[in-house]
């Protein structure tokens, strides 16, 4: 198994993709379509990496980030922030809050995979 | 500079050094409960305190030692694995403040050494010396952390209670609500039948006791609702005398049982039409008049409004009702507008109701832009006064009708092959006969399985479906249906029928493919209604010759799937499933002018439409969204448009799949 991802976002074609493909690739995935959800879930499982959507319902997605990086039980998650939201300064501003990557959607699998491959807790494979 | 000469130049300078932390009241520092160290401008470890060298002897540096004489950066850079990006992030800010461009730099991070799993706040200020450039402290904040994220867990737990609670508050309203449905729908029929005074006089009786119990159920779901802040207004035209009126006119037997006088006065100044939710005022207003009459013995409960304020939009009313019974104690002239409170103990066995209707009334008011308080003298009565805020009804004079009795059914321009699933025989019997005598031809499954056979076998111009049932539920049963569909390339409208009134239900609904959904109990013209919109027989919005035909890179989208066909045609469904829904999300938050809502509808769409590439549903759904958000309403047109793209989108999506089975 190369890692457990959960994958925080209400776009359901995006889930079904990205868990699809990437439960191919040998990964297990968790789904969460809200915030509550999604926090739950990081806390109570060790994760490899979280792919968290910035609009979902249930509170945005900054406070999500805010909140896996405050918690030291989440903390040392790395988090990849993947929105379609049309905003120069969120890069940035999710970088600062603890993200270590960003991704403007939509975003090609390959290049979600080359992104988890570089951030992931557990060093991948050689594909 | 290298990191070994950095170290040597510390070391040729530690007489200096020693000077240095004498100067620095040493003893002061070694009683402070954290590790400090003092720089130099390369970021030499030029001194430390005693905390910092029994910290470090207990745990060790990388290279060994309490640090002193060491380089912080090199020791930043060469930090373990799991330690790694918090101590570039020190490094960095230690190396800002040696060039002077930060003035303070602080960081919290869980210290990795093997015996110390506590977190620390590194902060590093400049301390201008005769050689040092920086101090260190690192200190202690594992409580406070801790405490975080006691509150943390405390908050998610909290959280998934509240949804668990909901989850089952929409249970139980299911639970009462469906065989309530099912008794007040036959009390109805039986009353369209011929009876004797006598017979009538019972029957709407026991169908008040019925909306009695169903207001009691509504009563927790609406404070539920307002709890979770699901509950929104609905503002529309109204006479605020009719409503006022109306309102008062079913609660004139209870106070004529007790001999009590109902009067109401209003202030002629006071305009009638009037632009608010009346639903939710006469809520309110029956909330607050039902408690004074429940808690007056003789005498009276009288209603007054006034105008407060008016300016050429704004009508503030000021509304009091008094009465003369047992009064309030001062010290409980608050407590009463907080939820399951009956002010005496003992009478909360005397006075029925839920103990939720002033508290509901205050959220109301609340939501309205208003307040209320209580006045009272104990033994005398008491006043309660709010204040609503609603807004002129433009130029009309006239107050608006009242609703006529018996609405006029929707026009209809043929009878229609509707199928009803409800797995509740007095759910049958009561649509049915209502559809029939509307000349319909009804067909009745009784579970979703028995839905999908019919769906099958029947040409089906609309499907009324129940949600909870047992075999197989309204959710499943649509999907299947949808499924069946699709291969023959049709769309029959299903309607949604549950007696679960919890948004999350109608979000269910739609998402497993329905149409529209309305609340049971069903009451007969809101079913008419919903029918005659979803009916085929309503036009459809067409202009404009077809759109030019929409472009798909099958390469590229096949791709993307990883090759696989299957997943391509499941992601093909969901979207089909989802952009119906947000569509219709869509229609109504521009008919309502939610600004909001367009651009969080608009914004999902994008997203969705973002998997088949950058085509023209995509531009369209990212220029609704930029418009809602500079705060441009949207127009109906614009969401035709889009529609249109939408269709054309997943009309060759379905063909690029079909041919590639063949």
């Amino acid at each position: 198994m190369n890692g457990t991802i959960l994958i925080a976002d209400d776009d359901p074609v995006f889930v079904e993709l990205l868990s699809s493909r990437l439960r191919n690739d040998g990964f297990e995935v968790q789904v969460a379509f809200d915030s509550v959800q999604a926090m739950t879930l990081a806390m109570r499982q060790r994760l490899d990496a979280v792919l968290l959507d910035m609009k979902m319902p249930g509170g945005n997605g900054l406070d999500t980030l805010k909140r896996l990086k405050r918690s030291s039980r989440t903390h040392g998650i790395p988090v990849i922030v993947a929105s379609a939201l049309d905003d120069p300064a969120l890069a940035q501003s999710v970088r600062e809050l603890g993200a270590v990557d960003f991704l403007q959607k939509p975003v090609l699998y390959e290049t979600v995979l080359a992104c988890l491959g570089k951030h992931l807790r557990q060093a991948l494979p050689a594909a | 500079m290298s990191a070994s000469k950095r170290g040597s130049l510390a070391f040729r300078n530690r007489d200096r050094v020693q000077a240095d932390l004498a100067d620095l009241r040493n003893p002061i520092l070694n009683a402070l409960p954290a590790h400090i160290s003092l720089l130099d401008r390369e970021g030499n470890i030029i001194a430390v305190n005693e905390p910092w060298r029994a910290f470090a002897e207990r745990n060790g540096y990388s290279g060994g030692g309490t640090g002193l004489g060491r380089n912080y950066l090199d020791i930043c850079q060469g930090a373990a694995a799991e330690g790694e990006e918090d101590a570039a992030l020190a490094g960095r800010g230690i190396a800002g403040i040696l060039a002077g461009q930060l003035p303070i730099f602080k960081l919290d991070y869980p210290c990795h050494a093997p015996e110390e799993r506590r977190w620390f706040r590194l902060v590093v200020a400049p301390l201008r010396g005769t050689i040092t450039a920086a101090i260190v402290l690192h200190y202690d904040i594992t409580e406070q952390k801790l405490a975080h994220e006691a509150l943390d867990q405390a908050k998610t737990a909290a959280e998934a209670a509240c949804h668990a609670k909901s989850e089952f508050v929409a249970n139980i309203s299911h639970e009462i609500r469906t065989p309530l449905h099912g008794l007040i729908g036959m009390i109805d029929l039986t009353l369209e039948t011929g009876l004797t005074g006598e017979q009538r006089h019972f029957l709407m009786t026991a169908r008040s006791a019925g909306e009695m119990l169903l207001r009691l159920i509504n009563d927790v779901l609406d404070f539920s609702r307002i709890e979770a802040g699901q509950l929104s207004l609905e503002p529309k035209d109204l006479s605020l005398r009719a409503t006022f009126e109306d309102t008062l006119e079913p609660l004139r037997p209870m106070a004529s049982r007790k001999g009590l006088r109902l009067q109401m006065q209003i202030d002629p100044e006071v305009p009638d039409a009037l632009v608010g939710d009346a639903g939710r005022i006469r809520q309110i207003l029956t909330n607050v008049v039902n408690n004074a009459i429940k808690f007056t013995e003789k005498g009276e409960v009288s209603v007054r409004v006034h105008r407060e304020k008016l300016n050429k939009e704004d009508v503030r009313l000021r509304v009091s009702v008094s009465d003369t019974g047992i009064g309030i104690q001062p010290d409980k002239l608050k407590v009463i507008f907080q939820p399951f409170v009956q002010v005496d103990g003992s009478t909360t066995r005397a006075h029925e109701g839920s103990g939720l209707g002033l508290t509901i009334a205050a959220q109301l008011i609340e939501l309205m832009g208003g307040r209320i308080w209580a006045e009272s003298r104990p033994g005398r009565g008491s006043t309660f006064r709010f204040t609503l805020r609603l807004q002129a009804a433009g130029e009309r004079e006239q107050p608006a009708p009242p609703p006529p009795a018996e609405p006029e059914p929707a026009p209809l321009e043929r009878p229609l092959r509707i199928l009803l699933v409800d797995d509740s025989r007095f759910n049958q019997l009561f649509t049915t006969t209502l559809l029939a005598k509307r000349g319909h031809r009804v067909f009745v499954a009784k579970n979703g399985r028995g839905a999908v056979e019919l769906a099958a076998r029947e040409h089906l111009d609309l499907i009324l479906m129940d949600v909870q049932m047992p075999e197989m539920d309204g959710i499943q049963a649509t999907a299947a249906i949808r499924a069946q569909e699709r291969a023959w390339g049709r769309h029959v409208p299903i309607l949604a029928m549950t007696a679960r009134a919890m948004e999350e239900d109608r979000e269910a609904c739609l998402r497993a493919g329905m149409d529209s959904y309305i609340s049971k109990p069903v009451r007969p013209e809101d079913l008419m209604r919903a029918i005659a919109a979803l009916s085929p027989s309503a036009p459809a919005a067409a202009d404009g010759g077809p759109p030019p035909p929409v472009v798909l890179d099958w390469e590229a989208l096949l791709a993307q799937a990883g090759g696989d066909t299957q997943l391509l045609r499941r992601m093909a469904k969901i979207f089909a499933d989802e952009s119906d829904r947000l569509l219709k999300d869509l229609r109504a938050a521009v008919g309502w002018g939610d600004a909001l809502a367009v651009e969080e509808a608009a914004h999902a769409l994008k997203g969705i439409l973002g998997h088949w590439g950058r085509g023209r549903a995509f531009d369209r759904a990212r220029r609704l969204e930029e418009q809602a958000r500079i705060g441009d309403s949207a127009k109906s047109q614009d969401v035709e448009d889009l529609d249109r793209e939408i269709h054309g989108l997943k009309k060759e999506l379905q063909r690029l799949l079909l041919e590639d089975e063949r």
